[in-house]
């Protein structure tokens, strides 16, 4: 491991341009006789490339953002019928006494909200931290539901066939559900909550590629599955904790335990079971179909 | 807002203003994409990469603006999404995009170099977020590791180092794997 930290910092500096004009001759040399070493030094070059443009491209979704809302400005509080979409949050386990703490902005369930108010309850959220950081976990993962609407608006579930703002107020809604605390008591208390492998985009891709609509079936509504996620990261356990229709109950559960192992939560840095909910949202517009090139698949 | 403005706060690193001035260019590159066989989120995505690589352009040493911003972002869109469809093997159809007089003569090396860039970005992105955090402190943020390992909670620098050594090993696998599978395009859903 020596030599290979060692050669890692003779590359970063090479790369810097701090080496001395001996050590840098030297290793030119060393690289024009050794085609891996070259090929290494051309690999931490395009990688200082791409790491460069992560926070660019942050920022580019930012702005994306901040034009659509601009677009948007006028639509809001007009109602719309959401077509074709499955959204999924993760949800952290929850203890009940949160329920009614101030931290949760109450929003009447009845209403679809928009977004600007999501960010206002999002944002509520995040400005609280949780009383007790030993309990079993806290009313929202924030920072990953957050980040879920704030990194998921614009990206179309089926192509062609859903509007963004509709996507947006599915996205809402969820936020909404979560942050009211749907989700029942932990199996033990972590300080890290279990992961899905990639973080939340990775398991939105997941269940997007996955998800087989049900033929047959308009029915609109949410189908929560509630399942354990064990020491080992395995899947377990699930089940259906909200039924919407047996179809798509069947589905949503399908798709669920088909997904790969999560990375555990832990308790002071031992991996433990935790229980995860997370809520697949059906919604079906008859006028989807014909602008599809192939069967409602996700 | 006019080129030179949008251009000089890039050089203050006020890249969000910058970018969103730029969107006012993304209806053109919508009508653009979704003329030939692409879709709203397929518009975004090359108009995102060509946002990208203009940032980087205008951040390069020795940079001028030879045309306008609009005709450049046009240029590099048009190029992009035609050798998009080429990997999807549906350049078949009729390409329907103009050709512009201005475009920029080296722009089909940058698009390669660029390509490969953005490859890095994705494997990059791909690591955990401690990993990218502790890479985009040290190669972005300039900070030493004995900081990065207090604020990431290593054990000390030598932990923080080694852990440094194994996200870039871990980042260039992925890359390398990206670059291997580049001429192979996966099924586009």
């Amino acid at each position: 491991m020596r030599d290979e930290l060692h050669l890692m910092e003779l590359v970063d500096r090479y790369l810097d341009g701090t080496l001395g004009a001996e050590e840098q001759a030297a290793f030119e040399a060393r690289m024009g006789a050794n085609a891996e070493l070259r090929a290494v030094v051309d690999d931490h070059r395009a990688l200082r490339e791409g790491l460069a443009r992560v926070p660019v491209r942050a920022a580019i979704g930012s702005a994306h953002r901040a034009w659509k809302w601009g677009k948007w400005a006028p639509k809001i509080g007009g109602f719309v019928v959401v077509a074709g979409v499955a959204t999924a949050v993760l949800l952290a386990t929850h203890k009940p006494a949160h329920r009614n703490d101030e931290r949760n902005v109450p929003i009447p369930s009845d209403s679809l909200p928009d977004l600007p108010r999501a960010k206002a309850l999002a944002d509520s959220l995040r400005a609280g931290t949780p009383a007790d950081t030993a309990c079993a976990s806290y009313v929202v993962h924030v920072d990953t539901v957050v980040q879920y609407v704030y990194d998921t608006i614009g990206r179309p579930p089926l192509k062609g066939s859903v509007t963004e703002e509709e996507q947006d107020h599915a996205r809402a809604s969820a936020l909404v559900r979560d942050a009211r605390g749907q989700a029942p008591i932990a199996v033990q208390a972590a300080d890290v909550q279990p992961r899905y492998p990639g973080g939340f985009d990775a398991m939105y891709e997941f269940l997007k590629n996955n998800i087989r609509y049900p033929e047959n079936v308009t029915v609109n509504g949410t189908v929560m599955i509630t399942f354990i996620v064990d020491e080992k990261g395995k899947v377990r356990s699930a089940y259906v904790s909200k039924a919407l229709d047996p179809a798509c109950d069947a589905e949503a559960l399908r798709v669920i335990k088909a997904m790969p192992d999560w990375i555990p939560g832990r308790q002071k840095g031992v991996p433990v079971k935790c229980q995860v909910e997370v809520p697949l949202q059906f919604n079906w517009h008859a006028q989807a179909t014909e602008q599809l090139e192939r069967p409602l698949k996700f | 807002m006019e080129d030179e403005r949008i251009i000089a706060l890039i050089g203050q690193g006020k890249d969000q203003a910058a970018f969103k001035a730029l969107y006012a260019h993304f209806p053109k590159v919508e009508r653009l994409v979704r003329a030939n066989s692409g879709t709203k989120a397929d518009a975004k995505d090359v108009f995102q990469d060509a946002l990208v690589i203009f940032h980087r352009r205008v951040r390069s040493v020795g940079f001028t603006l030879t045309s306008s911003i609009s005709t450049f972002l046009y240029a590099i869109c048009r190029n992009l999404w035609r050798e998009e469809l080429r990997k999807r093997n549906k350049l078949l159809t009729g390409w329907d995009a103009p050709e512009v007089a201005e475009e920029p003569a080296d722009l089909a090396a940058l698009l390669v170099r660029e390509g490969e860039f953005k490859q890095a970005e994705q494997a990059l992105r791909s690591l955990g977020d401690k990993c990218l955090e502790l890479l985009k402190r040290f190669y972005l943020g300039k900070e030493p590791l004995m900081a990065i390992a207090q604020a990431l909670g290593f054990a000390g620098e030598g932990a923080a180092k080694t852990r440094k050594y194994k996200c870039l090993e871990e980042a260039r696998k992925r890359y390398r794997s990206l670059v291997e599978q580049g001429n192979t395009h996966p099924q586009h859903a």
